[in-house]
């Protein structure tokens, strides 16, 4: 006997107790409504005999659902008898009120008494209400069906009793007659075990008949005559009907246990395969494929284009699967209206329909249609078939509607990161163009409005100041542009052999003297370095970036020194710009080479946009290269080293080359 | 008016703007002191006591408003912000705390010319010369210590309000003041977030002084930071 292991405090304290018979549906609804009005939390609760059959299971899906849906909570126990089981929970869950239902008992054991009156006997702590069935029904159900007789519970039973008959002529000899009944018990067990209830019931019959006709006197005959005789023949009846019961129903519930293990495992296994899937087009995959598995039929997922109500296959299973006009319309009546159409749904003239559209929906919005070829089926799907169906497309619904959300998530991630990145260009690319400006403005109108006032070198000075400054500008606008090539992509790399020589000639011939204005800057590399196959434009770039960084950050009078050596195994060309300033921190020798890292900091920093190492590192990686931030020698300043890729057979620098600046 | 060696302290570390700063200020009499961080800023305003401050916001070593509020700690030396637009909160926050003007990057040397004479001007003469108790510019004169305002010689009325607003103003003529401070002095502590109150008072000044806020004579709106009543010596610009 398993419970639910709720506490008493948070426990339902109204409970109505669900048989899975047709009163469900009026006790959930009673339950609710009390609770609302008591202000108490309410639940139901089934007591499980193991002998529901595929019907009771269907209502019993459909009644936890709409507890869930009402707010309350569903719970199962498993137990024989259901009134001490009801007590059971209600005491430990200290119900307030106890509904249950106005039914028979069940047919045959008449003389049981029925629920109410025996929860009434044995007086709970609670207030018991009995509700009647809204729905009028006919006394007896005829809607409990007989399942359908198979061939093989009569013939089991035939053979069981012939061989019990044949065993007992065998050894009536030895036995007594009252112990050969028991080779006929024998038969009955057999029958229970392979056939169920009814083979049992026609094998106790069978043996009854035979063990009176052959073994009682007068033989062969139905007759008896001993007093002795026939009460063991009864017994026999009596304890031959019992334990077939029992039996049967043991295997009922075997039955019903290795079903719903089935059924569960299923979906366990469908949700953890919908779990992993991490895109719409997967989960779509994978729900489909386990629909068409299971039922053999063609599935289908349509979609809406919004506002629209023409529908389009997404995904079908197998593929190539077309729909007719029949069935696009019953999609769309499905999509418009949220309910299932066509085949078993009795919606759209079912006769001419051979798919049914489920919508599926999560969290009050329509996300699609799946539709099942169920006119291919022989037979209409059982109850049990229909729950698991419904359970299934829940999960797919729920997967779909994750990825959907995860899908959206990412976007807004991905819109705020440029959103970031945006206004951090902004407010980089407007102090770093104003900054110049700045100075260009005010010397200029210093010229202008005050020129009479200052003298002939200060006017030079002003002058000089406006050049430069343009210049700054200049580079600075060079390198939005390439910025805005290198983040589309299409930097176009036109190389061209060149020596280091000319490479930082032409990058402190750009510079200008200005930015070296009282800096030292030392030319160190060996004669005959192998010449660069690059873009020279583009690596220039790369160097003026660097060795304009390296000059802001020079103290006065300070040394900036360019190295250029090969490294260990001749495959690349090391370029190495180290300056006397205050250092990178190490935690930030990496960031200094992403676009706007300084944007945070706005106008307060003094690494200029952020944009000169961001795009050093753009274009010798372009190359195949490297660039990374190191600290200066003796412990000093900052060293940033260009490592560049030589071809693999490069040309001496001696052989003449030239690159068009 | 300007005392011929008034001593100017730039704080500011882009040495082009310093350069051109410097020639231009010698060449209007004034000496120059340079510093190219907050903390050598500081040590030269304690060193040299400059009688004016010109001060970059965006300084390498330190938040510029940091500096302000060491500046304020040592005296009363009047203080010019210096920084680029899109900064206005820091603008207000400075200029709440204690800084006397601002002017915007990039700017013409008039303006900042124009800003620096009128902040000296109002540092030598402390409410006794004209231009603090007698406004005369525009047609518009007001009297402060006679109450009386007029325009083109025709008295005119205003309502107390309009009165304190306006002659907050013209006692700091030349020189923004911030919509904060505005708010505070004439409406009270409670009232520094009421902007609306200060929007009405100053639309229906205008209306009262003829003032077209297009193309002002007198109330220059100084957006996001408050308001200016112009000096004879600013419209020059």
């Amino acid at each position: 006997m398993t419970r639910s292991s709720v506490t008493a405090l948070h426990g339902p304290r109204v409970l109505a107790a669900l048989s899975g018979g047709s009163e469900d549906a009026a006790l959930i609804r009673s339950a609710h409504r009390l609770a609302e009005r008591e202000r108490l939390p309410w639940g139901a609760v089934h007591v499980d005999g193991g002998h529901n059959d595929a019907d009771r299971r269907l209502i019993l899906e459909q009644d936890a659902s709409r507890v869930a849906r009402l707010g309350g909570e569903m719970h199962m126990v498993q137990g024989q008898d259901r009134a001490a089981e009801l007590l059971h929970y209600a005491d430990e869950h200290r119900v307030a009120t106890l509904l249950v239902g106005c039914s028979r008992p069940s047919g045959w054991r008449f003389w049981r008494r029925s629920l109410p009156e025996r929860l009434l006997r044995s007086g709970g702590a609670f207030d018991l209400v009995m509700i009647a069935e809204t729905r009028k029904r006919p006394r007896f159900r005829p809607r409990r069906t007989w399942q359908r007789l198979h061939l093989r519970e009569p013939v089991i039973a035939g053979v069981s009793s012939l061989g019990a008959l044949g065993a007992a002529w065998l050894l009536q000899a030895w036995l007594e007659l009252a112990n050969l009944s028991l080779v006929f018990l024998a038969a009955v067990l057999a029958s229970a075990a392979l056939a169920g209830t009814r083979a049992a019931m026609l094998s106790a019959l069978l043996g009854f008949l035979s063990f009176n006709f052959f073994f009682t006197q007068p033989r062969f005959s139905l007759a008896i005559l001993e007093k002795e005789q026939l009460l063991s023949v009864v017994f026999f009846l009596l304890v031959a009907v019992v334990v077939g019961q029992l039996a049967g129903t043991g295997r009922r519930r075997l039955h019903a246990l290795r079903h719903s293990r089935e059924q569960s495992q299923r979906l366990l296994a469908y949700s953890r395969s919908l779990s992993a899937a991490t895109d719409r087009d997967q989960v779509c995959d994978i729900g489909l494929t386990s629909l068409e598995r299971w039922l053999h039929v063609p599935v289908a997922f349509l979609d809406f284009e919004p506002g629209g109500s023409r529908p389009s296959i997404h995904q079908a299973i197998p593929q190539g699967t077309v729909l007719d006009a029949t069935a696009l319309t019953a999609a769309s009546w499905s999509w418009q209206h949220r309910r299932p159409s066509g085949v078993g749904t009795g919606q759209l003239d079912e006769d001419d329909q051979d798919w049914r559209m489920l919508p599926l929906s999560a969290r009050g919005r329509i996300i699609g249609v799946v539709g099942l070829e169920l006119g291919q089926r022989p037979a209409p799907l059982q109850p049990d078939h229909e729950a698991l169906l419904e359970s299934l497309l829940g999960q797919f619904a729920m997967a779909l509607e994750r990825t959907r959300l995860v899908g959206e998530l990412e976007t807004t991630r991905l819109s705020e990161e440029n959103e970031r990145l945006r206004s951090a260009l902004l407010s980089s690319v407007s102090h770093d163009l104003r900054t110049p400006l700045a100075s260009i403005i005010g010397s200029a109108s210093s010229l202008r409005d005050l020129g009479t006032q200052l003298s002939h070198q200060d006017k030079a000075e002003l002058l000089d100041g406006i050049l430069s400054e343009s210049e700054r500008l200049d580079r600075y606008i060079q390198n939005l542009l390439d910025m805005t090539r290198l983040g589309h992509g299409n930097l176009r790399i036109e190389r061209d052999w060149i020596s280091l020589d000319d490479l930082v000639a032409a990058a402190v011939q750009r510079l200008g003297p200005a930015a070296l204005d009282t800096l030292d800057l030392q030319l160190d590399w060996p004669i005959g370095l192998p010449l660069l196959h690059v873009h020279p434009a583009l690596i220039e770039q790369a160097l003026v970036n660097v060795i304009d960084n390296a000059a802001r950050f020079s103290p006065p009078g300070g040394q900036i020194r360019l190295q250029g050596r090969l490294d260990n195994d001749h495959r690349q060309l090391e370029i190495r710009v180290m300056d006397q300033g205050p250092g990178i921190a190490p935690e930030m020798r990496e960031t200094v080479f992403d676009m706007f890292h300084t944007g945070s900091e706005g106008d307060r920093s003094r690494y200029g946009s952020g944009l000169g190492l961001a795009i050093c590192r753009g274009m010798v990686g372009a190359h195949g290269g490297s660039v990374d931030a190191r600290l200066g020698p003796q412990g000093r300043g900052t060293m940033i080293t260009l490592h560049l890729p030589l071809p693999v057979a490069a040309p001496t620098q001696d052989q003449e080359t030239h690159h068009d600046e | 008016m300007t005392n011929e060696r008034d001593k100017v302290l730039v704080i500011d570390d882009e040495p082009q703007i310093r350069r051109f700063l410097r020639i231009s200020l010698v060449s209007q009499g004034f000496s120059v002191i340079e510093a190219d961080t907050g903390a050598q800023g500081i040590a030269r305003a304690r060193e040299e006591t400059p009688d004016l401050v010109l001060l970059d916001l965006g300084l390498p070593d330190m938040d510029g408003q940091a500096v302000l509020d060491e500046l304020r700690a040592q005296g009363s030396v009047p203080v010019i912000i210096v920084s680029v637009r899109g900064q206005e909160a820091e603008k207000v926050r400075a200029l709440d705390s204690g800084a006397n003007d601002y002017v915007t990057k990039p700017f013409g040397i008039q303006e900042l010319l124009a800003r620096v004479r009128s902040l000296l001007r109002h540092q030598k003469s402390p409410d006794t010369t004209e231009g603090v108790e007698h406004y005369r510019h525009a047609g518009l004169t007001v009297d402060l210590s006679a109450h009386r305002v007029s325009l083109h010689g025709t008295s005119v009325r205003l309502t107390p309000k309009e009165y304190a607003v306006l002659a907050l103003l013209v006692r700091q003529a030349g020189r923004v003041v911030t919509q904060a401070q505005l708010l505070r002095d004439v409406w009270g502590a409670s009232h520094t977030h009421d902007s609306h109150y200060l929007r009405i008072v100053i639309s229906k000044l205008r209306h009262k002084l003829g003032d077209d806020p297009q193309s002002p004579r007198l109330l220059q709106t100084e957006a996001g930071i408050g308001y200016r009543l112009l000096a004879p010596r600013d419209v020059a610009t």
